[in-house]
């Protein structure tokens, strides 16, 4: 499947909405992809301004999943789209939900080093899971640049690439876990200050499973295969067919 | 519990499978020609019984042709000729010993224009039921009745059977005509772009009746609305130049057909 078979109706009028439908999900990623970028370089330099900024953001990123809500209502209602059209829309909507929560994860990094500037200005970076927060939030905003590179090419075999990086993450991610347990039972005084560390490592986590919620959605737009839920087993299977 | 099972893996994939029906008409390695020209090309399917099977395709595809071989219609034109086979519950339809007139009545058909006769209400509903020489009142009385309840109509019109059924509005002549057809009790109903005459509610009145006439009628209809083909249908067949192109459960061919060409015409793109 190719981008420009959406573009390729006899009603021109189908033709702009889709486009416009593309351009916003990719203009909403590239809102999330930015806010993640302050944000990571919030996280790695206590910046409360960048930080700030990052939370204020996330208004402008909520509107934009409603303006593509907005978008996709007027075309099932004016224009009926089927087969591919209509997992076009389908998938849209999937993936801004996907990217606006995204936006609200990345909002609980920023107000992670708001708080920590309030408390204990320069040591955040030296609590245990802190280096793994800042790697899966990196890693995760990877993720989510290649699916909405993916999107944009509408290529399945794209956005699949991610799913290296997912592992990667989950492993990252359960090392902290211990990490920051182990810490809770050496020090109680920093009791707080870990649990923040902890909601954080869970929000950047949560970074990935969206990007691989979007993954999936890409899928269903090309292959017209619903694959959430699927088991890894039959996921490998119906990868290795594609 | 119910809950569970009502979203449970399998029944959400749970969807219509040819494998799984009750075939009503078996069409193998049809061809149909007008004189030299080829219309049909070996049409090979399986339309299941009460179901709705809708043909779509554009002008000229074969769709309206295929549909008249299923009740012979086309003998009415010299040119035509036929090869291949069509049978109904296992009996050819085309074999010489088939009694046309009695074909006729086994599958009923209902045109794009609604075609009351100038008749009264009454008259029109039982006009097939006197042809087959049934005098008794009581028993056209309450044929009338039932199939005029089951093409939905019998309320607007208990009062005024008398009536010309030409006073009735667009709509309640093709809820009429479907009562007709209905009133013999076919096993098959044709619908040849039964709604292309009417108003949006009167559509949707005959799309709702459809629904319901299918758990008596196998039903099968040709319709230019892919949208009410999307509707009304459980199973869909996409035609071009008189190939059957593409062949499967509704929902399949609208959210994920299988071939570009089936892709093409439904999302309304250059082909």
């Amino acid at each position: 499947m190719q981008k420009k078979e959406f573009s390729s109706h006899i009603s021109n009028q189908l033709n702009r909405n889709l486009e416009e439908l593309f351009n916003h999900i990719l203009e909403m990623g590239g809102m999330v992809e930015n806010q993640l970028d302050m944000a990571l370089g919030a996280l790695e330099s206590g910046d409360v301004i960048a930080a700030k900024e990052v939370v204020r953001f996330d208004k402008i990123i909520n509107q934009a999943e409603m303006e593509i809500d907005r978008l996709c209502i007027r075309v099932l209602a004016r224009q009926q789209p089927a087969a591919s059209d209509l997992r076009l829309i389908l998938a849209t909507i999937r993936i801004a939900i996907d990217l606006e929560r995204m936006g609200d994860e990345v909002c609980k990094l920023a107000k992670l080093v708001i708080r920590f500037h309030k408390n204990e200005p320069c040591l955040c970076a030296n609590y245990a899971g802190y280096a793994e927060l800042v790697d899966i939030t990196t890693r995760s905003r990877e993720m989510l640049k290649v699916t909405l590179n993916a999107f944009a090419r509408v290529s399945a075999e794209d956005a699949i690439s991610i799913l290296d990086q997912e592992e990667v993450v989950d492993h990252v991610y359960k090392k902290a876990c211990k990490d920051v347990t182990e810490q809770f039972k050496k020090n109680s005084e920093n009791v707080e200050c870990l649990l923040e560390v902890m909601t954080a490592l869970r929000a950047s986590e949560r970074l990935s499973d969206h990007a691989l919620n979007i993954m999936e959605s890409i899928i269903y737009l090309v292959q017209g295969k619903d694959v959430r839920n699927m088991d890894q087993e039959r996921l490998t299977k119906f990868l290795e067919k594609m | 519990m119910s809950e569970l099972k009502k979203f449970s893996m399998e029944s959400a994939s749970d969807k219509l499978r040819l494998e799984d029906e009750k075939i009503a008409i078996e069409v193998k390695d049809w061809n149909l020609y007008y004189g030299t020209k080829q219309a049909l090309h070996g049409i090979t399917m399986q339309l299941p019984e009460n179901r709705v099977t809708a043909f779509i395709g554009p002008s000229g595809c074969g769709k309206s042709t295929l549909l008249r071989c299923f009740n012979r219609m086309n003998d009415l034109i010299d040119t035509v000729s036929v090869e291949g086979s069509i049978l109904l519950h296992g009996e050819e339809m085309y074999s010489k010993r088939m009694d046309v007139s009695a074909l006729r009545r086994r599958v009923g058909m209902v045109f794009q224009k609604p075609n009351p006769f100038p008749k009264t209400i009454f008259e029109n509903v039982c006009y097939g039921l006197r042809l087959q020489g049934i005098k008794d009142k009581q028993v056209l009385d309450e044929t009338v009745e039932w199939a005029l309840r089951g093409a939905n109509l019998w309320e607007e019109v208990k009062d005024r059977l008398d009536d010309n059924a030409l006073g009735l509005s667009g709509g309640q002549q093709q809820r009429l005509c479907i009562a007709r057809a209905i009133a013999i009790k076919p096993e098959v109903l044709l619908l040849d772009e039964p709604t292309s005459a009417l108003d949006p509610i009167s559509t949707l009145a005959i799309e709702e009746l459809i629904f319901d006439l299918k758990k008596t009628f196998t039903i099968l209809i040709v319709t230019h609305n892919m949208q009410q083909a999307a509707r009304v249908s459980d199973y869909t067949a996409f035609m071009y130049m008189g190939d059957l192109v593409e062949y499967t459960d509704t929902d399949s061919l609208f959210t994920n057909p299988k071939l570009k060409q089936t892709e093409d015409y439904i999302s309304g793109r250059y082909g």
